[in-house]
């Protein structure tokens, strides 16, 4: 079952009196028990699109989808009070920097305490609840292997290390017992070692606790040991959508393709000392966005008709937006005979 | 070739940027050209006086403004107790209490800049000393300050600017400090002491270019605060004699016929305000172009 | 926080000690005999003791040593002009000070600090821009020209409050405390009642006159702090965990924004107590401020000398104690200790 749908999500703001597309026609969605990657560069949009599913979007943007649902329901016509509910129980976010993202002046333990559903607690009397919240702060603390867990409860944010905050943040999300679980670039600058923990520990939440998740990430070496399916997004578009493994084999189009050539581990091919492969250029700023696909003026195979927005098309599960795309014979795609790629 | 494909747009330079955010604003705008008709003022309002602004003229005392009905155009903002033509003092005034307050401020931002770089750039018991007894300073009312220079040294003008200089040092010697703190822990700063730069050479080419725009908000918020002390010194008495046309002096004067001609307190009054709004209107936005610039 | 508290006592007793310096140095630099100065007697008026013995003899150590005493003991000398003592004097006087400020203070933290946050979280729309360009123009005003203006219009004019002073000559009230509210309140005065309702109308335009501009200050910071905390991203954290806004805005928004309002308010100190005196010049309120300035006109070096060492000695104070404060209520300037 689809849980959350995006279709053709735009989001414009304001730049120097002009309206830019920040997102444009961004399509993206998740089933259940699926671990979906959001990949691409930075300032490629992932955080905006993780801000318009959270609804934490300054009002002065404008945000129109053709459909923005959670379990059917449509997020954007819904009441403020109905969306923080879904917020507060189906879906939790963890951010990029944790340390940015707890309060510096209140103690982890009453930040944790504050995100509890009161359906959890069940007592009577305040300090019979307090008791039974920090029996549950206790729970999801051991959970996710905070070792000290008594320390880290009456702990600032800044006296910790950056890795319990993380799993202090994934453990605050869990608690309300959310069925996705949006992960904005979780990992970035952590040591490799913390990395893994993290990663291994999503990855037991989704196997165990049937916890989809959305994996917005740029590193393409960790997203490879989790994530079943991958959406690619360059300067606000999606690019390519599909199952991992087979977009990583034969990636339709030429930015997933420099993308995945970007990361030399997927490379078993590559000798050693030969130059990387890169494209050509940097992402567009905002107030230059190229018309028709924004990767046309970088990319090697753009020709004349790249100045048009190519239409998404669908073949075997994936989806992607190119006129000509790699692997795949363009007019044989058009009449719907291509059979020749293993999915 | 390609490199250049996005980046073809000139970017301006941090004082560009800056102007470019400060003029957004219409406010802005206006106070800067307030301030700026304040400064031409100050320079060439004593050519432009009608009359001197010592020049007493018992034929016409206390006068109305040229709009009431029993005052007259040659007087154009009308006379006070001793026929002194309002309009000519209080262009004399501007340049007495701006000029008088551009030039403390000036003494103290040098003073305070070189002080707050030294704190900075040092590290340990000489830089902890230095700080906290700015602290004590920056705590003690700039009045207690002008009343014990006073004491010392006799009231007059000078000693006023004086008092206030010291007040305003401390303040410039903590943002000089901040800045030059935060800036010394960066990477470039280490970078160029690799290169094997000077201290002099980092504080010129690395510090100053970061300082400059921090100094320049601290003296305008220095200049409000220059001009209302100097006006209430000479109001206390305490700053600029009698005999100078200084605003808050003026004020003073009218107070003593000011049930009868009000307009002798008001005027004077009025042009501190303005000059005061309109250095806080150019310091707020000046203020608020730099976070613009730095966070869009 | 033991450390804190530590470190905040040491700071104030050794800037006590520099203050208590420099009023003994000024005695030198002020014109005139520095004896004099110091206790308002010639030495042949001094009583005999081992402090006129050093001032005679010119041991200056010494007597600042005696000094020191003279000081804790409450002989803070004699001013030089009334002949009045100065500790008796000083005692009625900074109450009056202390009173005025605090209800200036008190009204402009309660108008201020809640349109601050009003502003804050409203910014940059229509009633924000409002109320910034109102407190850009109220924190122009020359604070003794307002004061004059508001006497011209409220009490010249319109003949609505009184011009100047604490209390009316008719009442005649012992001296307590020195606070006059409280002392009208425990005083067994027969027509208490009006008299409390006279000095309430003494203080309105004083009061009023200081904390115009301190409200407009207070107003600028907690909306600048405000609008600081709610661009943070544990803010937006929070509002994706689905936690209604009103507990954000308890329990997040308002403890980081008084917290970063804090220690600004601790610089205010110093302006504070500047407008404070020059409004009581203005209205002729018995505070330490007219006190001081009608000194230096009079030039009475002993009183000079004793007034700006009290004067100091509690702005230093107050500044330390918010400074403090907010060092204790802030967790996160602990690990910059």
């Amino acid at each position: 079952m689809i849980l959350l749908d995006i279709r053709n999500l735009t989001l414009e703001i304001e730049s120097n009196g002009v309206l830019v597309k920040a997102l444009d026609k961004v399509s993206l969605s998740i089933c259940e028990k699926e671990i979906r990657a959001l990949v691409g560069e930075s300032g490629s949009g992932k955080s905006l699109i993780v801000r318009a599913i959270s609804g934490s979007l300054p009002p002065q943007w404008i945000i129109t989808a053709d459909r923005l649902t959670w379990r059917g329901q449509n997020l954007l016509k819904m009441s403020k009070s109905e969306r923080q509910k879904i917020m507060r129980r189906d879906i939790a976010v963890i951010f990029q920097d944790p340390q940015a993202a707890l309060d510096p002046s209140v103690k982890l333990g009453a930040q944790f305490r504050e995100s509890i559903p009161n359906e959890f607690i069940n007592s009577r009397w305040w300090w019979q609840q307090r008791a039974e919240q920090n029996r549950i702060a206790w729970a999801q603390l051991t959970r996710v292997g905070i070792k000290d867990v008594k320390k880290c409860l009456n702990s600032y944010v800044h006296e910790l290390p950056d890795d319990v905050c993380q799993k202090f943040m994934i453990a605050m999300a869990l608690v309300s017992q959310p069925t996705l679980l949006i992960a904005d670039d979780p990992t970035r600058g952590m040591e490799t070692s913390t990395k893994r923990q993290i990663m291994s520990l999503c990855k037991n939440l989704n196997r165990h606790s049937d916890l989809s998740i959305l994996f917005v990430s740029h590193d393409l070496l960790a997203i490879s040991s989790i994530a079943h399916t991958i959406t690619v997004l360059y300067s606000g578009q999606t690019v390519e959508d599909g199952p991992f493994d087979s977009v990583r084999r034969k990636p339709f189009h030429p930015y997933s393709k420099a993308l995945l050539d970007s990361a030399p581990s997927f490379r078993p091919e590559l000798q050693p000392k030969s130059p990387l492969t890169a494209l050509k250029g940097t992402i567009p700023t905002l107030q230059h966005l190229p018309i028709g696909c924004r990767l046309g003026p970088r990319c090697p195979r753009a020709q004349k008709e790249c100045v048009n927005t190519p239409v998404p098309r669908t073949i075997h599960k994936r989806q992607y937006r190119c006129h000509f795309p790699l692997h795949i014979d363009a007019d044989e795609n058009l009449d719907g005979k291509y059979e020749g790629i293993d999915v | 070739m390609a490199n250049k494909l996005y980046n073809d747009e000139q970017y301006p330079s941090p004082w560009g940027a800056t102007w470019r955010e400060f003029k957004q604003s219409h406010i802005a705008l206006t106070g800067f050209i307030i301030l700026n008709v304040f400064i031409l003022l100050g320079i060439l309002g004593p050519l432009m006086t009608p009359y001197e602004p010592y020049a007493q003229n018992f034929q016409s005392i206390l006068l109305s403004p040229s709009w009431e009905n029993n005052g007259t155009i040659a007087h154009v903002l009308g006379t006070d107790a001793v026929g002194r033509d309002m309009l000519s003092r209080i262009l004399y005034g501007i340049q007495v209490t701006f000029g008088a307050s551009v030039l403390l401020v000036l003494g103290a931002m040098v003073i305070g800049v070189t002080l707050g770089t030294l704190a900075g750039m040092n590290k340990g018991v000489r830089s902890s000393v230095l700080n906290h007894i700015l602290d004590v300073l920056m705590a003690i009312p700039t009045l207690l300050i002008a009343i014990i220079i006073v004491a010392i040294l006799g009231v007059g003008l000078s000693n006023a600017m004086l008092a206030i200089g010291l007040a305003l040092i401390p303040r410039f010697v903590h943002a000089t400090r901040d800045v030059v703190r935060t800036e010394m822990n960066k990477n470039y700063i280490a970078t160029a002491r690799l290169d094997g730069a000077s201290h002099w050479h980092i504080f010129y080419f690395n510090i100053l270019p970061n300082l400059i725009e921090h100094i320049i908000v601290q003296a305008t918020l220095a200049l409000s605060i220059a001009i209302l002390d100097i006006s209430a010194l000479g109001f206390l008495n305490l700053g600029a004699q009698t005999l100078l046309p200084e605003l808050g002096v003026m004020v003073r004067e009218g107070l003593s016929t000011a049930y009868i001609a009000p307009w002798n307190v008001l005027f004077p009054g009025m042009c501190i305000f303005l000059l005061v709004l309109s250095v806080n209107i150019v310091g707020d936005s000046l203020r608020s172009a730099i976070r613009n610039r730095l966070t869009h | 926080m033991l450390g804190t508290l530590g470190r905040y006592f040491n700071l104030f007793f050794i800037t006590l000690f520099i203050l208590v310096g420099l009023s003994f140095v000024l005695a030198f630099f002020f014109p005139g005999d520095p004896v004099f100065n110091l206790t308002g007697m010639s030495l042949e008026e001094l009583p005999t003791s081992a402090y006129t013995k050093a001032l005679a003899d010119e041991r200056w150590f010494v007597a600042f040593w005696y000094y020191v005493q003279s000081l804790l003991d409450g002989s803070w000398g004699i001013s030089t002009i009334t002949g009045l003592d100065l500790f008796a004097e000083i005692s009625t006087l900074l109450p009056a000070t202390i009173e005025l400020t605090a209800y200036a203070t008190i009204v402009a933290l309660l108008v201020g600090i809640p349109l601050g946050f009003w502003c804050g979280l409203k910014h940059h729309r229509k009633t924000d821009y409002a109320f910034m360009s109102i407190s850009m123009l109220m924190s122009s005003f020359p604070i003794f020209w307002l004061s004059l203006l508001l006497i011209l219009v409220v009490s010249l004019q319109l003949g609505w409050l009184p011009m100047s002073g604490r209390l009316s000559l008719l009442y005649d009230i012992p001296h307590y405390s020195g606070f006059i509210l409280l002392d009208i309140y425990v005083s067994d005065h027969p027509y208490r009642q009006e008299a409390l309702m006279d000095a309430l109308r003494h203080m309105i335009l004083p009061t009023l006159s200081v904390a115009f501009l301190a409200t407009a200050v207070f107003l600028r910071t907690t909306r600048r702090a405000v609008v600081d905390v709610l661009e943070q991203d544990y803010i937006a954290a929070a509002q994706t965990r689905g936690i209604p806004f009103w507990k954000i805005f308890l329990r997040h928004i308002m403890r980081n924004a008084l917290l970063a309002v804090l220690p600004l308010l601790a610089v205010q100190v110093s302006t504070l107590v500047t407008n404070v005196m020059i409004v009581e010049t203005i209205t002729e309120w018995p505070g330490i401020g007219d006190w001081l300035i009608q000194a230096i006109y009079e030039r009475d070096y002993s009183a000079i000398r004793i007034g700006m060492l009290v004067v100091s000695t509690v702005v230093v104070f107050v500044t330390l104690l918010i400074e403090c404060l907010s060092k204790l209520f802030d967790p996160t300037q602990e690990q910059f200790s």
